[in-house]
């Protein structure tokens, strides 16, 4: 059986734009062989009760999984103490923190099912003096992490690309 | 450090694991994909009505890293549309078969995080990406190997009595009038 719903919009829809300033991105190179090793150290943040805002995980340049986490700044130090006691600085070159920076995410109907929605907000932020540090498009929602104070100014370039309720 | 390794001794519950169909991944290749190339990129490909379920990029600088996944069927399209546009041509890499594994929630919490990278880093599977989403994580791996990462994490993960991995049955499509 098919069934076909037909509607139309002039631009894309949104139920809104969520926006948090004050965040942290924490950005770590994970060689192969310390996957696991990772994966206990921040289940041991997950005992500390540290949230997240966004996740992802990509392969550098280099072919290495670098995995960035952005978290409320207010739980920078703990985290940057908490991985002092246990990463080899030697071994462990690439774990860092971005602060402070700025997030606004969005989502739509059937965002992940339709083409030009990357495309719409990429074309809204490009050669407005807004750089885009983090692009996530997952599921039906779109995240954009920008650098301090770059938010008030990407708002209102999105919202002429997207309807906001 | 002992209540981590007990938490992994104890499976944690899960509300479900959802895979995707077949999908292509698409890597920038850093060393010339500019800021421009991505945004001609997606452009052609909304200008193509090519649909981009999941994207990765990160542009610190000029030059951008960054990846997305495309359906299988729209790949050779894609091929065609980048064809004319040299700087993208001979920029992108392809990976065929790969498909998605959605794992939810998270509750914005790093536990389902650690586990599932202590998990890849005890297994043989090959991990491309991953991202979060409201209240999924989401991990690229071989298409063909996406029953056997679920097998793999329901050793360490529960899903409620009755509930099994899902794919997608309701296909949606956009079209312009």
């Amino acid at each position: 059986m098919e069934t076909i719903a037909v509607y139309w919009e002039p631009k894309p829809k949104t139920y809104g734009f969520i926006e948090v300033t004050d965040l942290t991105l924490m950005t770590i190179e994970i060689k192969p062989e310390k996957m696991s090793q990772w994966g206990l150290w921040l289940m041991e943040l997950a005992d500390l009760d540290v949230g997240f805002q966004l996740i992802l995980a990509k392969y550098s340049p280099h072919r290495e999984l670098r995995l960035y986490i952005l978290l409320e700044k207010s739980w920078a130090d703990s985290v940057l103490s908490h991985m002092d006691k246990r990463i080899d600085p030697e071994s462990e070159k690439y774990f860092h923190l971005t602060s402070p920076v700025e997030l606004i995410s969005f989502q739509g109907p059937h965002f992940g099912d339709r083409y030009g929605i990357a495309d719409s907000a990429f074309k809204a932020l490009d050669g407005k003096g807004v750089p885009v540090l983090i692009t996530v498009c997952s599921g039906a929602a779109v995240y954009i992490v920008l650098p301090e104070n770059k938010l008030h100014k990407a708002r209102p370039l999105l919202a002429e690309a997207f309807e906001v309720p | 450090m002992n209540n981590t390794r007990e938490s992994i001794d104890k499976k944690i519950r899960i509300n479900g694991i959802k895979l995707s169909t077949e999908l292509v991944q698409i890597n920038f290749l850093n060393r010339f994909f500019s800021k421009d190339s991505r945004v001609l990129f997606f452009q052609l490909l909304a200008q193509h009505q090519i649909n981009i379920p999941f994207i990765l990029t990160s542009g610190m600088g000029e030059k951008i890293i960054g990846s997305c996944c495309v359906a299988v069927e729209d790949i050779h399209r894609i091929k065609k549309v980048v064809e004319g546009e040299h700087r993208l041509k001979e920029n992108l890499e392809f990976i065929p078969g790969v498909g998605t594994l959605s794992i939810f929630p998270h509750h914005s919490k790093l536990k389902l995080l650690g586990l599932s990278f202590y998990i890849l880093g005890k297994h043989p599977l090959p991990l491309y990406g991953m991202a979060s989403s409201i209240s999924s994580l989401t991990f690229i791996t071989d298409y063909s190997q996406l029953d056997n990462a679920v097998s793999i994490l329901l050793e360490y993960m529960d899903l409620p009595p009755n509930h099994a991995p899902f794919r997608p049955e309701i296909h949606v499509i956009q079209k312009k009038r």
